[in-house]
């Protein structure tokens, strides 16, 4: 990928990027992380606008909420017309560590001409309680275990940074 | 909202049934909507005095409510120009030799008689704004099973329809819900007794004849505790260059362990605005499924409602969009969850051509306390052209954390490595690229009961035949 950008959520607030593909070619992977551990809201807005062909986007959003967290997520692909094989994919996943959060997730799509993939994916839900389980029977605390979980989840997206200095940056602010 | 007459005629060369009656109404409002209209369709009707206020309540929330601000574009509808009320005959018919002979051949075209004495339980038949023909299979009748037209309804069941008209989609829901309440006319009002199931579907098909007319219907469907019914619906309207208005409301109760099954086929002539209001209430294990299939009009705004009010209700939608030359489809569902271990489906199929625009619009909120709560959201679009276009809008709003909820959609175009293959084996363009369509659409008109499935692929072909070369 030729350009990453990265979001780090980790206060309450509104967040707002915008990507646009306006030369042949360009590449562009936006890479972000929700951090809700208080309470407030989170507000994530992330628009991606093909205005040319030939681009290529990926984004990948992971956000954790907890002790009243409330997360919203707002992701657009656009493709204007004429925009001829564009290939993007958005894909925000989002956990509820605990009873008292909340999320709101609104990935979407206009798509304005045919020679192109574009597709999103959005998932909400609590940690897998068989993991939890598979990780306590042998021996792990329950906080361990999903802390354990919690960090594989986020590493998703860590993983992928590579300016370092940031990666090593987000590592300090883990819940 | 006019389109030009070369557009005209050759829209109607691949849609079949753009033909239009001269008829001699009974009584046809004038142009426009007043409070003086409202009351007046209410006398006409001899409704009691609370039906009577209900719309006059109606028509005040309805001035004070602003337009949709999302989905298509109402500013060419000419609101000043519609006939709100078009009465086309002094009685609804038991028999179809009741009915007048240019109507029925009418339907005779559409094949709503032959239907009926085939595969349906009952049928409802509205022409503009009333109900002229209606059966009920007599085995059905027998056990309890009410099936008239809405107005009928209000008749003979005063209090059951005074009890729950209005409480699933109130008047001030939405600004076309409003006018619906202000002005309804006609549509349907079933009760399906405790442990009754309705083998046969029960059918209602809508017929808008007159140009620049307002079609309201309102239906509201009860079934109560254990019972089972399949509701469908039919429509289509005359080739005309300027639109007529479809604005209805269907309110669905589904009582503890009910099923309902709510099929539209969808097929107004490319003039009609279809700005509709569905909702269902489903009680603990309940089962509500629309299956909606839009083909026709020029705009359709239409987000079927699940309510999940009891433990263990389950709603599933799957929905059929297809928007051709000048055609937006801002169609999709709306899933409420309030209760825990409720469940929900939507599948949504869209195909825009032509330069149509095909939107899915949707919302999944469920509600803190509905724990175990699952939903699952899947959208496929295919855009078979660059000058079309395809929108997707989901909102998924989840206030509890012991929940699933999956949301997936892609947007392509028919694979040219498909057509290739289909057509080095012979197949011309467009038969190769109606096959993949079909084989886009299957996952959900496997769901379809068989006739209607055989209907739906109709359309879907005859749409496609216009389409490519």
């Amino acid at each position: 990928m030729k350009k990453q950008a990265v979001v780090i959520m980790a206060e309450p607030g509104k967040k707002e990027l915008v990507v646009n593909f306006d030369k042949k070619g360009g590449e562009e992977e936006v890479l972000a992380l929700i951090l809700a551990d208080q309470p407030g809201d989170y507000y994530l807005k992330i628009l991606v606008d093909h205005k040319v062909g030939n681009t290529f986007g990926r984004v990948m959003v992971r956000g954790v909420a907890k002790n009243g967290a409330r997360v919203r997520v707002e992701g657009m692909i656009k493709i204007d017309k004429g925009a001829n094989g564009v290939d993007d994919f958005l894909e925000m996943r989002l956990l509820l560590l605990d009873d008292k959060s909340q999320a709101v997730a609104e990935p979407k799509l206009e798509i304005e001409t045919n020679e192109v993939k574009a597709s999103h994916a959005a998932t909400v839900g609590k940690i897998d309680e068989e993991q939890v389980f598979y990780l306590t029977s042998r021996g792990i605390t329950g906080k361990e275990a999903e802390r354990l979980i919690v960090d594989g989840f986020l590493n998703q997206v860590v993983d992928k940074i590579e300016d370092r200095k940031v990666a090593s940056k987000v590592g300090r602010i883990r819940l | 909202m006019r389109l030009d007459q070369d557009t005209v005629k050759t829209l109607s060369e691949t849609y079949q049934l753009g033909h239009r009656d001269e008829i001699k109404y009974a009584y046809r409002s004038e142009r426009g909507l007043t409070e003086k209209l409202v009351a007046d369709l209410s006398a006409r009707k001899n409704e009691p005095l609370w039906m009577r206020e209900y719309r006059l309540k109606a028509f005040a929330v309805y001035n004070k409510m602003p337009m949709p601000n999302f989905g298509g574009d109402l500013s060419p509808i000419k609101w000043s120009e519609i006939f709100y009320y078009l009465k086309p005959t002094e009685k609804a018919g038991k028999t179809w030799e009741d009915v007048p002979d240019a109507i029925r051949k009418t339907f005779e075209k559409i094949g709503v008689p032959q239907a009926e004495r085939e595969m349906l339980g009952g049928a409802k038949v509205q022409y503009d704004s009333e109900v002229i023909y209606g059966s009920l299979r007599k085995n059905l009748a027998a056990k309890g099973v009410v099936f008239l037209g809405m107005d009928e309804g209000l008749a003979q069941y005063p209090e059951l329809v005074k009890q729950y008209f209005g409480t699933i989609v109130p008047v001030g829901d939405n600004k076309l819900a409003a006018l619906n309440s202000a002005v309804w006319s006609g549509g349907s009002f079933i009760y399906v007794p405790k442990g009754v199931e309705v083998g046969l579907p029960l059918q209602a098909y809508f017929r808008i004849n007159a140009e620049n007319a307002g079609q309201f219907e309102r239906t509201l469907i009860i079934a109560d505790e254990g019972s089972k019914v399949h509701y469908v619906e039919g429509c289509s309207a005359p080739a005309y260059s300027s639109g007529s208005l479809h604005a209805a409301v269907v309110e669905i109760i589904v009582k503890k362990g009910a099923r309902v099954q709510y099929t539209t086929v969808q097929n107004w002539y490319r003039n009609v605005y279809n700005l509709v209001t569905k909702r269902a209430w489903v009680e603990e294990e309940g089962e509500m499924r629309w299956i909606d299939g839009n083909l026709g009009s020029r705009l359709t705004m239409k987000y079927p409602c699940c309510v999940l009010a009891g433990r263990r209700a389950r709603g599933e939608t799957l929905s059929i969009a297809m928007a051709g030359s000048g055609q937006h489809q801002d169609a999709g569902a709306k899933m409420i969850h309030l209760a825990a271990e409720t469940t929900s489906q939507i599948i949504s199929k869209s195909i825009s051509k032509n330069g149509g625009r095909a939107t899915y619009r949707g919302m999944v909120k469920i509600n803190k306390g509905a724990k175990g709560a699952r939903s699952k959201v899947v959208c496929d679009a295919l855009i078979l052209d660059s000058r079309s276009r395809s929108d997707t809008y989901p909102t998924n709003i989840i206030l509890e954390n012991d929940v699933t909820l999956e949301h997936e959609a892609t947007v392509s175009k028919v694979g040219e490595e498909q057509l290739f293959y289909l057509m080095s084996r012979g197949l011309p363009e467009h038969e190769a690229e109606a096959m993949i369509v079909n084989g886009f659409l299957e996952p959900v008109m496997k769901q379809i009961p068989l006739e209607y499935a055989v209907e739906m692929n109709r359309l879907v072909e005859l749409e496609m035949e216009g389409s490519v070369g």
